[in-house]
């Protein structure tokens, strides 16, 4: 009758490991030990010793630690490859969606002036600083061959609402051509709010556009931090951001 | 600023693991590099040292010079299953054409 073999026949053979991908380092604890896909451990110094000299034994703590963590194997075991193979295409898995944020500065102009703001502010009368139509899209047609099934196009400035008619271009020229993609599209304008009004309410709740804003603290500190003309850019964002509330709930839209 | 040499031997090390020894400490050391084919000379310039501790950094830097030799080995000895690993990986994903493979 066939029989299993005695467990020394499933023991690995002394000195026969191989290393696998790994870095090390040194730190005040031991020896940093971190294995393809960033998984990591930490041994004594006497141990790392025994892993560089290759002096592993068949079996011990240390070997089972290093085995798990798969930074040694066995030749001939595949399953360490395959379980880093597996661990590294889910690390990676966001690169074959491609990038799925696609972010249109419509306008470099801005009526505040904001100490640490990154873009090259221009003043409201310089409309050369808008983005053209043409632009626009071509803008689109790049976010579209993304073959990611979700595509957010966010409008940033300056201040976008400047150029709010070709975001009202874009949006629509966007849902267009979904017709055709089919991918779950979504869009939002980051915005002082300072130029809000109905018609910019109503195009949002009736294309589902949300709207992004922040604070920057209390009045004094957000004032300090926001000039705009009037220097009451705390109060015209809590004015126009009640707005936004008062008409997502009358049109039953996110906002 | 204290100036110190060390060689290492060719035949056991290679360029490229005393420069990574030598990029890593390079806010508290600088080197000068030179080969005769079998040695490589090293003149260490200590950037803020206080005797004692050039001495330590000094030894601090060959320690140094060790782990990357290690590292250069472990990098050539798993560089075919590291590529094996990554083509496992991305075999299945759509991202490489079959006809590139």
């Amino acid at each position: 009758m066939a029989r299993f073999l005695e467990a020394e026949a499933f023991a690995p053979t002394r000195g026969e490991w191989q290393f696998l991908p790994f870095r090390f380092h040194r730190v005040e604890a031991g020896v940093l030990i971190t294995n393809m896909v960033g998984e990591h451990l930490i041994v004594s110094e006497e141990d790392f010793r025994t892993v560089s000299d290759d002096v592993l034994p068949a079996d011990s703590p240390l070997v089972r630690r290093l085995r798990s963590k798969q930074i040694i194997r066995q030749p001939g075991d595949k399953a360490p490859l395959d379980l880093l193979a597996l661990k590294t295409r889910t690390r990676y898995r966001r690169l074959s969606e491609s990038t799925g944020l696609h972010i249109f500065v419509v306008s470099l102009r801005c009526e505040h002036s904001c100490p640490y703001c990154q873009v090259s502010r221009q003043s409201t009368d310089k409309a050369r600083f808008d983005m053209s139509r043409a632009t626009a899209e071509r803008g689109l047609e790049l976010a579209f061959r993304s073959p990611s099934r979700l595509l957010k196009i966010e409008f940033q400035g300056g201040e976008p609402l400047l150029n709010f008619d070709l975001i009202e271009t874009i949006v629509l020229e966007a849902e267009r051509r979904n017709a055709q993609h089919h991918k779950d599209l979504s869009f939002v304008i980051a915005t002082n709010l300072a130029l809000l009004d109905d018609r910019v309410l109503d195009f949002c709740a009736s294309h589902n556009v949300y709207i992004s804003t922040s604070l920057d603290g209390p009045a004094d500190l957000h004032n300090k931090n926001r000039p705009r003309p009037g220097r009451d850019s705390w109060d015209a964002r809590l004015r126009a951001s009640a707005a936004c509330v008062r008409s997502s709930e009358r049109t039953e839209s996110p906002l | 600023m204290s100036e110190h040499e060390i060689t290492f031997e060719a035949a056991h090390y290679s360029a490229d693991a005393i420069q990574r020894a030598v990029y890593k400490l390079s806010d508290r050391l600088s080197c000068d590099l030179a080969s005769d084919g079998t040695l490589y000379r090293c003149t260490l310039r200590t950037l803020n040292d206080t005797g004692a501790d050039a001495g330590l950094l000094v030894e601090h830097f060959r320690n140094e010079v060790l782990d990357e030799t290690l590292r250069e080995r472990v990098r050539e000895e798993t560089r075919e299953v590291r590529n094996l690993i990554l083509a496992l990986a991305f075999s299945n994903t759509g991202l490489v054409d079959p006809a590139d493979a």
